[in-house]
């Protein structure tokens, strides 16, 4: 074991010299996982975790069994981990996908792809298009999706007997991603 | 006595499931299991290491611990750490029961008693509940009222005034009845019957059901059940049940469900089903794995957990594979010394141990962040001359994170066999509070050291009216003397004392009205992603409207503590369902049919908590910003049951996130008496505060009372001087208060007829306020119930502050309001009338006149309306109706008509399933003579042939349509029929029709088509999506995927052929294509991939290995121009478990193109499990 490590360590540093780089301190990195940005029961107020199965972890290999069929455009696209947190409230329903996606490329390079995807596109708050945007093809809810870094984030809200609360929920949730993200 | 579940309940329906991080807690009668994901063992947890439990009578879950009633003792277990704590009943009785929790009592029933245990004092008392041998099935508390649901009555106790009704049973519930607690609901599954109660409308709902549900999954607005072959979907606000049409499943013996996708143990293999889509996969059964004996299913991580009679079989859902465990070997012997899932335990000698559990983690990470560029010049000489050369020079930077303070979630237990315990934890994972950390000694009930802190701890001993518990970082310590009172559960003398840094501070505001209902409490940081704070943005500036804080200069440093927020309309707490307050981000926001009217009082409460200037997640011993250090003593002396004299002392001194110095010795002193007689209740606490230094001071009284069975009283009472400085903030949203009282007064004059009356008085520094309230209500079983409130309100002496961002200027002077509301959850005399299956109805009304400024009164009402007929047991119209009028801003409608109708069939007629909503806003501007629309109405058809010819259950079709339509007329008062269509006047009109079909020709093939036609404003586009799945056996399957869109001309394809070629290796070869016109040009690329899955288990030291290739070309053919070397990309994931508990993760990825590295990334993180 100890022999792997040191070879790992010295392909490291060859690979380093070889491409003639320079390191520099990266703040813009967080150490903590996608995990901690998981909504906790006080996070907003009137929505709970679903009480039973709200909450599922998954990685690009077993996404299939969260969604089935639709798995391959996200894990083509380069998903690492993730995970999917089921919320209620009364009978208002809603299904948050916060995804790590690796690098900021790959998670850009996801929501660019859904926003192609989207034929019923609406701005998300303030929110510029390149950054969030609305999914309102349904009658009783809406779609968002969203990017801040590596991670993308798709909320999708669903049984609203009003569909632009909908509209609001969507958008008080991608700022609260954006913040938690932003204290990683 | 009901124990956890009847003895003769289905087998899954004796399991219940608990979540936590890594572990998910398996929980029968019998059995308390712990799974762990990291480490992939399932384990049986020990619940106290020196009495043998044997049998489990209830286990319910509040915040991050479960409370277990057992046949040795109620127990607390924290289902992070796996810690757990004896709760012990006076003279260490054994009394066993159904458990409920709140803020600050346990509750534990049996058959004939109530007991309440406080959280705070740690005092047990008794209720007896009334009647004859209840037998309680199940109890649930909110904090205000406790429910326990006994064989033939519903006894609900006030806990305020220790007030009992009783409400018969019409159909008594039996043996054989199981209780689920859900969020809003009571639930029994009683033979064939499920069986709702709902404490909000003092109802129950029953579903018949064709025979004993097999398993039952409560969502609470959705509820999934078995019975038999079938899975059933109930919609619980309209009480509709539909069978989900899922083929090929035989007898079901359990389900689980992740996300949208049922798990599903069926006779031959376990089926998941895509609830959305219905597509369907497939796990086949390990060999020797008969479906009949299947008790529970359910899934962690990537594992299902399928738990049989003898043994409990995992499934890798990754590689594919079975694991199978004896439940006779889950048992272990005891070791002086182990390391695994539960914990680093030493035993030191029976029932002394030491356990330290948790996690700690570091994270190292490199990333490729691009090129740096600098331009040098070089000097040299050429043919004698002098030549300077500009070089542009580029070296590639890589981002590096260094190690720092790991994320660590620890805690070190030391226990005696006596209950004493010594505890000392440390996390810093949490993103939404600051680390915790601290030393906690915990005696047992008998000892004179009660407890001790060091830490986060709060100064809830001395808490009272007059100087609200503060949460402080700094030591607290409780002495008791060992002798208690003979008559009840308490000590004879209490000391406390403790000093620390204030970290929380309460806030109030009142908010003016705004007609999009959206408020934000705090300004945040600016993120630089300029999307939320940019100067246009008029969310979150500070314009007129804002009700932010109106000093910013604390933003950084303060944070608003979530799940504090509380809201008043006009002094009546607002229900928490009417609004949803996003604590990260400070917003509020009130749903569409809240009873907030334009001319409403708004006022909100709520705790901010201090955050250090590096952020939440810094580690600071002492905080640096605080509300000032506190000091304080108290002593309670209880010499009888019936008082208990209190004195103490707090000392104040300077807050560092205001300028006011405050240095306040302040003496209290308190008389609390109790008085318990069997027609009579009196609980009165009256309180003196007084500041040696200023001389200021402050009182407040309690009262709580009871006559007789039916009559309640409880008064609230406090004054405080101006120059009062406290523990915390004394407002209600008017500034600080002179002085206020509250009471309200409450008589059943049947226990089907209450009626209260409520009023309060608060005078404070900016203006007074007076609410006078009355109530009545008749909620007679089978017949309509009605709630009537009729409500003053009146603000006096309003002096406004020097701004005009408060919302005093638009208040009233005096506002009357009505409400009435009748509803009934199943009508029968409506049904008999009708002759209806069913006719449930909610309908309110509330009409409010306001007068201000001596102007005269004006008017205004709001209507809501909830409708649910159900003709025949198939088809089900239901709807909702949100009316206002009477509306004077400028800005807003004069009227608001919000109607919405949805309309399900189930096999009516036979095969088809049907469902149409429709939604209409239609607003109302009489000033202006104009009006608008907004119509969304959508269609759904699901057509299943296996009804009609048993034959054709491989197929299943269906079919869409909706539309959304906004119209703007030029009159205020359009014909009818043009608001209900839009046939004039539109504006905007989107339409959507889809139609697919799921066919499983066989049990090896499996297809799905969908495909989409839209209608935009925009464009018209077609969109198909098309999956076939071909299985040969169990190891092998090909996928094809062809999705297709008329937008840009997309096309994808892709083929897969996913192979286990041994038990540790997965292999996923596929090929991609994906075509598209722009308006450039052609794209086309061309991406074969490979994915290697390699899994080893146990051996050397290594208890995993898990690792993961993905190796991926692109070429890619663009406006004719074709590259031919491609795009290479390699992602590398790694997962390495040492022995004993230490994991390994590695993440890597690289991609090149044109030859150059385009993107680098790699993860290491090391997590030491405890």
């Amino acid at each position: 074991m100890k022999k792997i490590l040191n070879l790992m360590l010295l392909s490291a540093v060859f690979f380093l010299i070889h491409i003639s780089c320079e390191l520099v301190s990266d703040n813009g990195d967080s150490v903590q996982g996608v995990k901690a940005l998981r909504l906790t029961k006080d996070d907003i107020s009137g929505w709970t975790e679903v009480s039973s199965k709200g909450f599922e972890e998954f990685e690009a290999a077993s996404l299939h069994l969260i969604i089935n069929g639709d798995a391959p455009q996200y894990v083509d696209k380069g998903l690492v981990k993730g995970f999917i947190q089921h919320i209620n409230n009364a009978e208002k329903r809603g299904d948050l996908f916060i995804l790590d996606f690796g690098t900021e490329s790959n998670a850009a390079a996801m929501y660019n792809y859904m926003n192609d995807q989207n034929n019923y596109k609406a701005k998300a708050g303030n929110y510029d298009m390149n950054t969030a945007q609305l999914n309102t093809s349904a009658a009783d809810g809406v779609t968002a999706y969203s990017h801040f870094g590596r991670y993308y984030i798709e909320i999708r809200l669903k049984d609203f007997p009003n569909v632009l609360e909908s509209h609001q929920t969507a958008e008080s949730l991608i700022e609260v991603f954006q913040y938690k993200i932003s204290d990683l | 006595m009901f124990f956890f579940t009847s003895t003769g309940a289905q087998p899954a329906l004796r399991w219940r499931i608990f979540k936590s991080n890594n572990i998910s807690w398996l929980v029968s009668p019998s059995d308390l299991l712990i799974f762990s994901s990291a480490t992939r063992t399932i384990r049986p947890m020990t619940i106290d290491p020196v009495r043998k439990v044997s049998f489990i009578t209830d286990v319910v879950e509040s915040e991050d611990f479960l409370f277990v009633s057992t046949d040795v003792g109620l127990y607390k277990i924290d289902k992070n750490t796996q810690s757990s704590e004896r709760i012990s009943f006076p003279d260490d009785q054994i009394i066993q029961g159904k458990i409920a929790v709140d803020m600050d009592y346990i509750w534990l029933a049996d058959s004939n008693n109530l007991y309440s245990y406080d959280r705070l004092g740690t005092e047990w008392q008794s209720y007896k509940i009334p009647g004859e041998s209840i037998q309680t099935t199940g109890i649930s508390s909110n904090g205000e009222d406790v429910i326990c649901i006994g064989k033939t009555v519903v006894n609900t106790f006030a806990i305020s005034t220790e007030k009992w009704n009783t409400t018969k049973i019409n159909d008594s519930i039996s043996d054989s009845a199981v209780f689920f607690n859900g969020n809003n609901t009571l639930t029994m599954i009683d033979n064939s019957s499920i069986l709702r109660y709902m404490p909000s409308s003092y109802s129950w709902e029953t579903t018949v059901t064709e025979s004993i549900p097999r398993d039952y999954l409560d969502e609470d607005s959705v509820i999934y059940y078995v019975v038999g072959t079938k899975l059933m979907k109930l919609t619980t606000s309209t009480n509709v049940v539909r069978p989900l049409d899922i083929p090929q499943t035989g007898e079901i013996y359990a389900f689980s469900k992740i996300s949208d996708t049922l798990l599903i143990a069926a006779q031959k293999r376990i089926v998941k089903y895509n609830i959305n889509s219905s597509s369907m996969d497939f796990i086949e059964y390990t060999i020797d794995l008969d479906a009949s004996t299947i008790e529970k299913i359910t899934f962690h991580d990537k594992f299902l957990i399928v738990i049989c009679k003898s043994f409990v079989a995992l499934y890798d859902t990754e590689n594919r594979s079975w694991q199978k465990i004896a439940r006779g070997e889950l048992k272990q012997k005891i070791k002086a010394v182990t390391w695994d899932d539960k914990g680093f335990i030493t035993r030191y000698a029976p029932g002394y141990q030491s356990s330290l559990t948790g996690s700690i983690e570091e994270n190292f990470s490199l990333r490729y962040k691009g090129f740096k560029y600098d331009t040098t010049f070089h000097t040299r000489f050429r043919d004698g001359q002098i030549v300077r050369d500009t070089i542009l020079d580029s070296t590639r930077l890589f981002g590096y994170t260094l190690p720092s303070l790991p994320l660590m979630n620890l805690n070190f237990r030391t226990t005696d066999p006596h209950d004493r315990s010594l505890e000392m934890l440390f996390n810093n994972t949490s993103l939404s509070t600051v680390p915790s950390k601290g030393l906690t000694y915990q005696g047992n009930r008998d000892d004179r050291l009660n407890s001790v802190k060091v830490g986060s701890t709060s100064s809830n001993q001395l808490s009272s009216p007059t100087l609200p518990t503060a949460q402080l970082e700094g030591g607290s310590i409780i002495i008791d003397s060992k002798k208690r009172i003979k008559e009840r559960d308490r000590k004879i003398l209490r000391i406390a004392a403790g000093s620390g840094l204030i970290t929380t501070q309460t806030r109030w505001r009142t908010l003016p009205f705004r007609s999009n209902g959206t408020y934000k409490l705090s300004k945040m940081k600016n993120l630089g992603y300029n999307d939320l704070e940019s100067d246009d943005d008029d969310t979150l500036s500070l314009d007129s409207a804002d009700v932010s804080d109106t000093t910013d200069s604390n933003k950084d440093t303060t944070r608003i503590v979530p799940g504090s927020v509380l809201v008043w309309i006009d002094g009546e707490p607002l229900d928490s369902t009417k609004y949803t307050f996003y604590s990260r981000t400070g917003k509020l926001q009130f749903t569409p049919d809240a009873p907030v009217d334009p001319v409403s009082i708004i006022t909100i409460q709520y705790k901010i908590q201090t955050i250090p200037d590096g952020g939440i997640n810094e580690v600071e011993l002492l905080p640096k910003h605080n509300f000032g250090l506190l000091n304080f003593g108290s002593v309670s002396l209880a010499p009888n049951e019936w008082i208990s004299a209190r004195v103490g002392y707090a000392g104040l001194d300077a807050d560092t996130l205001s300028s006011s110095k405050k240095n306040s010795p302040i003496l209290n002193a308190s008389v609390p008496l109790e008085i318990r007689k069997d027609k009579f209740i009196l609980k009165f606490a009256p309180e003196y505060s007084y500041n040696t230094q200023t001389g200021a001071m402050a009182g407040s009284a309690l009262l709580q009372s009871r006559f007789g069975s039916k009559t309640g009283f409880v008064f609230n009472g406090m004054f405080a001087d101006n120059e009062f400085v406290t523990t915390d903030s004394l407002s209600y949203g008017y500034g600080a208060v002179r002085n206020q009282y509250d009471f309200t007064l409450s008589h059943d004059i049947t226990n089907e007829m209450p009626v209260s009356y409520y009023q309060h008085r608060r005078e404070a520094e900016n203006g007074i306020e007076n609410r006078f309230s009355a109530q009545a209500g008749v909620h007679i079983p089978e017949r309509p119930f009605l709630d009537l409130t009729l409500s003053r309100i009146s603000i006096e002496h309003v002096c406004a502050p020097d701004s005009e961002k408060t919302a005093f200027d638009s208040l009233f002077d005096t506002k009357d309001k009505m409400k009435i509301r009748l509803y009934e959850t199943s009508s029968k005399i409506l049904t008999n009338l009708t002759h209806a299956k069913k006719i449930s109805y909610d309908l309110s009304h509330s009409e409010y006149r306001y007068e201000s400024g001596g102007k005269g009164w004006r008017n205004g009402r709001m209507s809501t309306a909830e409708v649910t007929v159900a003709p025949i047991q198939r088809i089900t119209l239901s709807g909702n109706l949100i009316y206002q009028g009477g509306i004077e801003i400028d800005s807003m409608p004069s009227a608001i008509f919000k109607p919405n109708f949805e309309l399900q069939t189930i096999d009516a007629p036979k095969g088809v399933d049907f469902n149409a909503s429709y939604y209409l806003n239609y607003g109302k501007f009489s000033l202006y003579d104009s009006s608008t629309d907004s119509i969304t109405r959508s269609m759904n058809i699901i057509l299943k042939p296996g009804m009609w010819f048993p034959v054709l259950r491989w197929i299943s079709p269906r079919a869409a349509i909706s539309q959304v339509i906004n119209c703007a007329f030029s009159v205020a008062g359009p014909d009818f029929w043009e608001i209900l269509t839009g046939s004039n006047s539109t504006n905007t009109s989107n339409l959507q029709k889809s139609f697919g079909f799921n066919i499983y020709p066989t049990n090896e093939i499996l297809i799905r088509n969908n495909n989409e036609f839209s209608e935009l404003d925009s464009g018209n586009t077609f969109k198909t999506t098309n999956d076939i799945q071909l299985w040969l056996g169990t190891r092998n399957f090909w996928q094809a995927i062809w999705n297709f869109s008329t937008k840009n001309n997309f096309h994808n394809g892709s083929l897969i052929y996913d192979r286990i070629l041994t038990s540790w290796l997965r292999t996923s070869p596929s090929f991609t294509v994906t075509s598209m016109i722009d308006s450039i040009g052609t794209r086309i690329e061309t991406s074969p991939a490979l994915k290697i899955n390699i899994n080893l288990q146990n051996f050397w030291f290594v208890k995993i290995l898990s690792n993961s290739h993905d190796l991926k070309l692109l070429w890619t053919k663009y406006k004719n121009n074709s590259t031919i070397i491609p795009q290479i990309g390699y992602t590398f994931n790694l997962t390495l478990l040492l022995m004993p508990n230490i994991q390994l993760n590695n993440f890597e990825t690289i991609v090149f193109k044109d030859s150059k590295m385009k993107d680098f990334q790699s993860r290491l993180s090391m997590i030491v499990n405890f």
